[in-house]
């Protein structure tokens, strides 16, 4: 819930006539208008007039989006005054730019600091100098190659503003998940049904992993709402973190196990009556579902006569 | 100038992929099976519904400015009318209004190779003919020669158990099941900007989850199920879930500020509460060792309500506060189930009532409470401008209200409860509070160098460690020497100490004094003294990352290198400041050990990733990630001694020559490359490849001196005690693709696809699985009773993978599985579609 924001906007096509409208009548000191950027710049334009950006700038409601072009990219006087240039630029994005990230990232956050940016600085992503254009694009269509649309599916999503889809947009850095993401016991990431940020916000949330939820457990549990309890019979790994066991992103092993049974129960239960002995190959408690054969209520229980999981 | 770009390009209003697929393909690696799977419901289709027929891949359509007026239409939709489907309606006003509805489908198929005597004649109620159990409790009766139940199963009760098919039991009828569940889900969002700076939203969803998946059901307190006590039966647990949630909440802001307030409710009902199911093997008769029938309780409702408040603001130019504060209320109280459906066992409670009856128990339901409270405070600071700092605080409380009660559970509705020690629930609750101060240098402007402190102090209530701290010293380090290179390094390393290690069942079972991990104490102990749960002992954990980011034009590579290593085998402090070998010096057969359980646990994860763009026509890509992960555990062989003896006067029942060690090793190769061709601006052609290449191993070996044969240290770890290494599982799944496109008009772009993918399986836990494992053995060692080797050949080689090799339990005599297993298939899937935008 924590940073939990408004889900106004967004969706792409259809044309309206936009950037033109702002006149440069009463622009502050050092802005041109954007009529004026228009005159050279007609391609930027069109493409950014069919974005959900361009389409709320058709309508501004700030006078930070009345500055139009220059509501981003600062004031133009210099430019226009140069002939054009890009060093004459006051802010450009992306890798080519002079301009230092903190300031390019400051230029998206005068107006995206809310919903489920607020945890923003500071954030891992912050904090390692990631720009907010290394995923997000303004004036660009979408690209979804051919051979990463036939890797994986993708939740259906009018965010048209990423660079490419979930999760590809994420695996280009986190590329051990990619792998993860391929194992044979796996959530549905593939199929399109859970994606990267079903559980986390790339933006920062002050929540371990910049989980989207307090805790490990709630995020799980967001789903798996059958496991949240209270039990009269609790496992205590289990109430204090799913991953004690399991790996959400994918494993070899059933269940998206950590370990296979019944070695992920031996780790711990080493110590008492059968998770004592070694467990022979043949063994009821080590073939199929291992010690879950039994224990087959290990999240908890609420039978009365549940308290060792059988019931 | 240019013409206005609207009248050039009219705006395009959607699109939509239709047309026809066909698949066909086959599963393998279980010619031991009497039937043929089918590879629609085989591992292939576990999250999807991929089948031949006419489809709509997706379909997507925009209005902008309906009817003049500012406001839009979205349709999206995904694998309509397949069991996968999804879709998305929006209507709103952008930076206005925005109203969403969403439908999405997930399938989850668990298994195809399930079968069942069980019938469920009503939700939860499984049943088996009265003629079977009888013919099962003669069969099975105690004056019967043991020998004849695996026999009577295998030949007349179940279907082509590792029999071949011309040998099947006449009578025959198991039927065949698939368990599956299928989420339903549908969701409704609003959302309003009141003003620019204050926004509302609501969200509504319901879900309903229904079908079933393989559940084990004992009828017995331990595993035995041998054949002539205890019995279990695997069954298709029945699921009727819906899951409610309700959100809602509030933002206003500032440029320098926000505040946000939102409301979260998680309500979980499940519509079959218990599931009864027959006991095979008990038709008359009930005693309290031979119930008729089982029973056990369904995940209850339960519902869970959360406040958020949180809010950011700075403070100064150079300071910013960050903060939120979540409680949260979880709650169920479903009404207990009876101890146990055996009435003829009458002992729980006072002792003065059937365990059969509600009567008995301690209260009539849990009224389970727990509350929850995260809160989080974070302050960044700039004082100069290239230099950040960064101090937070998180609280989580995880407070359980729960009461205390007393019971006498009737474990697997057999036996004697113990009415004079009644054992209580254990309401469960920890307090985790964690601080960060870490420090940012931009020296670059994609150079940065971090380091910082983390703590993290952890309260626990009925665990063995009550308080442990934790700290962390993290570093990391960003360096671009030009613009298109950028490498990565971060370390971590953390050090974790509980104050004290004491689980309560580690003591002297006559005082119920603690016996420590250094107590010279001969009494045995509940749980061994020395054992230490991973998530609670001692641990340093080293973590190293390291990545190279090379981005040209036209060629980047990607490589990273990523190192976990928690060592839980640290002498002293809680764990024995000796080592617990029980050899030592030149005899030793493995490296000293300060504890029980978990000792090491390593992965080291490489990645490459390279794209190369040829030309505007040619871009090829390739990836690698080689992964290893590798666990190590000790543990000790013990048996209980019979109460007046000590570990010093039984025969190797708690010691040290015991020992046994077991390490787990995961190996994982993932390889993919693909080609994008664009030709002649009409033809788009990518072939694509990919493999997930996984194996796993487990080793197990004893570490004592097996020429002691007498005394209190007795070497035990022999025959059914031995530890054994298992037999290697792999999975590999190939996937490759040839996707062809042709521009055919501007709207108008037919697709051909023809996707091959191979999964190959071999798990020795689940590719030898049959109803009936009682009755499997190694051709070298046919099990007593059965239809020998010899005489069915089927018996020895369950599974191709796995020649002369079978699992199965001569002490599970009296438990019937379902067969589960996911097996090898190989699946085609030739698609031709038309996407037509407009």
């Amino acid at each position: 819930l924590a940073g939990a924001g408004p889900l106004v906007a967004e969706v792409p096509s259809d044309t309206k006539p936009m950037l033109a409208s702002q006149a440069s009548k009463g622009n502050p000191a050092g802005y041109v208008g954007t009529e004026t950027c228009l005159g050279c710049h007609p391609d930027q334009e069109r493409r950014f007039r069919n974005t959900v950006m361009g389409k709320i700038f058709a309508n501004p409601r700030t006078e930070l989006e009345k500055l139009g072009c220059e509501s981003c990219h600062g004031p133009g006087k210099a430019h226009v005054d140069a002939g054009g240039g890009k060093d004459t630029i006051p802010l450009r994005f992306g890798k080519d730019s002079n301009n230092p990230i903190e300031e390019q990232n400051a230029a998206c956050l005068a107006c995206h600091s809310r919903g489920n940016r607020l945890f923003w600085k500071g954030s891992p992503h912050e904090s390692r100098a990631m720009a907010c254009v290394d995923c997000h694009q303004v004036k660009q269509e979408l690209h979804v190659s051919l051979a990463s649309d036939t890797r994986y599916s993708a939740p259906l999503s009018e965010n048209r503003g990423v660079k490419k889809p979930q999760p590809e947009l994420c695996l280009q850095c986190h590329q051990m998940r990619r792998a993860q993401l391929q194992r044979s016991s796996h959530m549905p990431y593939r199929e399109g049904k859970v994606t990267c940020t079903s559980c986390h916000n790339p933006h920062g949330t002050p929540n371990p992993k910049q989980l989207i939820q307090s805790t490990i457990n709630e995020n799980c549990l967001t789903c798996h709402t059958e496991r949240r309890g209270p039990f009269l019979w609790e496992h205590p790994p289990v109430m204090e973190n799913c991953a004690n066991c399991h790996e959400a992103h994918g494993t070899n092993n059933p269940q998206l196990l950590k370990v296979r049974m019944p070695r992920v129960c031996d780790s711990c239960h080493d110590s008492s009556r059968h998770p004592t002995t070694p467990t022979l190959l043949n063994a009821v408690r080590d073939f199929n579902r291992g010690c879950t054969n039994c224990h087959s209520r290990i999240h908890g229980s609420n039978h009365p006569s549940g308290n060792t999981f059988l019931r | 100038q240019e013409a206005p770009a609207q009248q050039e390009q009219p705006a395009q209003r959607g699109s939509g992929e239709f047309g026809f697929r066909h698949v066909w393909g086959d599963e393998y690696g279980r010619p031991d099976l009497p039937f043929k799977p089918d590879v629609i419901t085989s591992k292939f289709n576990e999250y999807s519904d991929v089948r031949s027929g006419f489809f709509i891949r997706r379909f997507n359509m925009n209005f902008d400015n309906i009817l003049g007026s500012k406001n839009y239409v979205n349709l999206q939709s995904q694998s309509s009318i397949y069991k996968n489907q999804s879709y998305l309606a929006t209507f709103g006003r952008y930076g206005k209004f925005k109203i969403q509805f969403r439908y999405d489908e997930i399938p989850h198929i668990y298994t195809n190779t399930a079968r069942t005597l069980y019938t469920e004649t009503s939700p939860g109620v499984y049943t088996l003919p009265l003629a079977l159990k009888t013919s099962l409790q003669a069969q099975s009766a105690a004056a019967k020669p043991a020998a004849t139940l695996p026999f009577f199963m295998v030949s007349q009760v179940l279907c082509g158990i590792a029999i071949p098919p011309a040998t099947q039991p006449p009578s025959c009828s198991e039927p065949f099941i698939t368990p599956s569940i299928l989420r339903k889900a549908g969701t409704g969002t609003v959302s309003y900007y009141v003003t620019p700076d204050w926004s509302i939203y609501g969200m509504f969803s319901r879900e309903n989850e229904v079908g079933s998946r393989p559940i084990g059901a004992l009828l017995n307190s331990s595993p035995s199920a041998s054949a002539t006590a205890g019995a279990g039966a695997e069954l298709p647990e029945p699921i009727d879930y819906f899951n409610n949630t309700v959100k809602a909440g509030t933002e206003y802001g500032k440029k320098d500020w926000a505040v946000q307030l939102g409301y979260l409710g998680s309500f979980f009902e499940e519509n079959i509460s218990q599931m009864v199911f027959d006991n095979p093997f008990r038709a008359t008769n009930e005693d309290a060792n031979d119930p008729l029938t089982g029973r056990m309780a369904m995940y209850p409702n339960n519902h869970a309500n959360y406040l958020n408040f949180a809010g950011a603001a700075d403070v100064t130019k150079y300071l910013r506060l960050m903060a939120t504060v979540s409680p949260g209320w979880l709650s169920q109280n479903d009404a207990f189930l009876p101890y146990t459906t055996n009435s003829a066992i009458n002992a729980c409670g006072s002792g003065t009532q059937a365990c059969s009856s509600l009567g008995v128990l301690p209260a009539p339901s849990l009224n389970g409470s727990k509350q929850t409270l995260a809160m989080n405070y974070t302050l960044v600071t700039l004082p100069w401008k290239k230099f950040q700092i960064k101090a937070a605080y998180r609280h989580y409380d995880y407070n359980n209200n729960t009461a205390v009660h007393p019971f006498t559970p009737a474990a697997g509705d057999v036996g004697v409860p113990d009415v004079t020690s009644p054992t209580d629930n254990k309401p469960y609750g920890y307090n985790k509070k964690n601080v960060e101060v870490t420090a940012n240098w931009f020296f670059g402007k994609r150079d940065s160098l971090k380091a910082g402190y983390e703590g993290e102090f952890f309260d626990r209530t009925y665990r063995d460690v009550e308080h442990s701290v934790e700290h962390s010293f993290i570093s990391a380090l960003d360096l671009s020497p030009r613009k298109d290179l950028l490498f990565r390094f971060a370390y971590r390393y953390s050090n974790r100490t509980p104050d004290s290690y004491q689980d309560d069942a580690a003591s002297d079972p006559t005082t119920g004094a603690p016996v420590g991990c250094t107590s010279t104490s001969v009494v045995f102990t509940g749980d061994q003294r020395c054992h230490r749960r991973f998530d609670e002992a001692a641990r340093l954990l080293n973590r190293a990352d390291a990545s190279v980011e090379y981005d040209l034009q036209r060629f980047s590579f990607d490589g990273s290198f990523q190192t976990i290593q928690s060592n839980f085998n640290r002498a002293g402090g809680t764990n024995s400041p000796t080592p617990l070998n029980f050899l030592s010096g030149a005899a030793a057969t493995t490296a000293p050990y300060y504890l029980y359980g978990a000792l090491k646990d390593l992965s080291y994860i490489y990645t490459f990733d390279v794209n190369y763009t040829v030309s505007n026509e040619v871009s090829l890509f390739a990836e690698y990630t080689h992964e290893r992960y590798y666990k190590r555990m000790i543990s000790r062989n013990r048996s209980p001694t019979s109460g007046i003896q000590t570990i010093l006067t039984c025969t190797g029942c708690d010691s040290a020559n015991d020992d046994w060690e077991s390490t787990y090793h995961d190996i994982f190769d993932t390889y993919a490359a693909g080609v994008d061709l664009y030709l002649g601006k009409k033809v788009y052609l990518t072939p694509y490849y990919s493999l997930s290449a996984g194996k796993g191993n487990v080793f197990s070996s004893a570490l004592g001196d097996p020429t002691i044969t007498t005394g209190p240290n007795a070497f035990v770890l022999t025959g059914t005690s031995q530890p054994q290494n298992y037999p290697e599982t792999t999975t590999r799944i190939h996937e490759l693709a040839v996707v062809f496109k042709y521009h055919l008009t501007k709207n108008i772009m037919p697709k051909l696809e023809y996707r091959y993918q191979q999964f190959d399986n071999r798990d020795y836990q689940t590719s030898a699985m049959t109803p009936y494992m009682g009755c499997i053995g190694t051709k070298s060692a046919p099990v007593m009773g059965c239809p020998s080797a010899t005489a069915n050949v089927g018996i020895p080689q369950p599974s191709a993978f796995y020649p002369g090799f079978v699992v199965g339990d001569t002490s599970a005599a009296r438990y019937i599985f379902m067969g589960v297993d996911q097996p090898s298939y190989r699946v085609n899937v030739v698609t031709a579609t038309v996407e037509y935008q407009f």
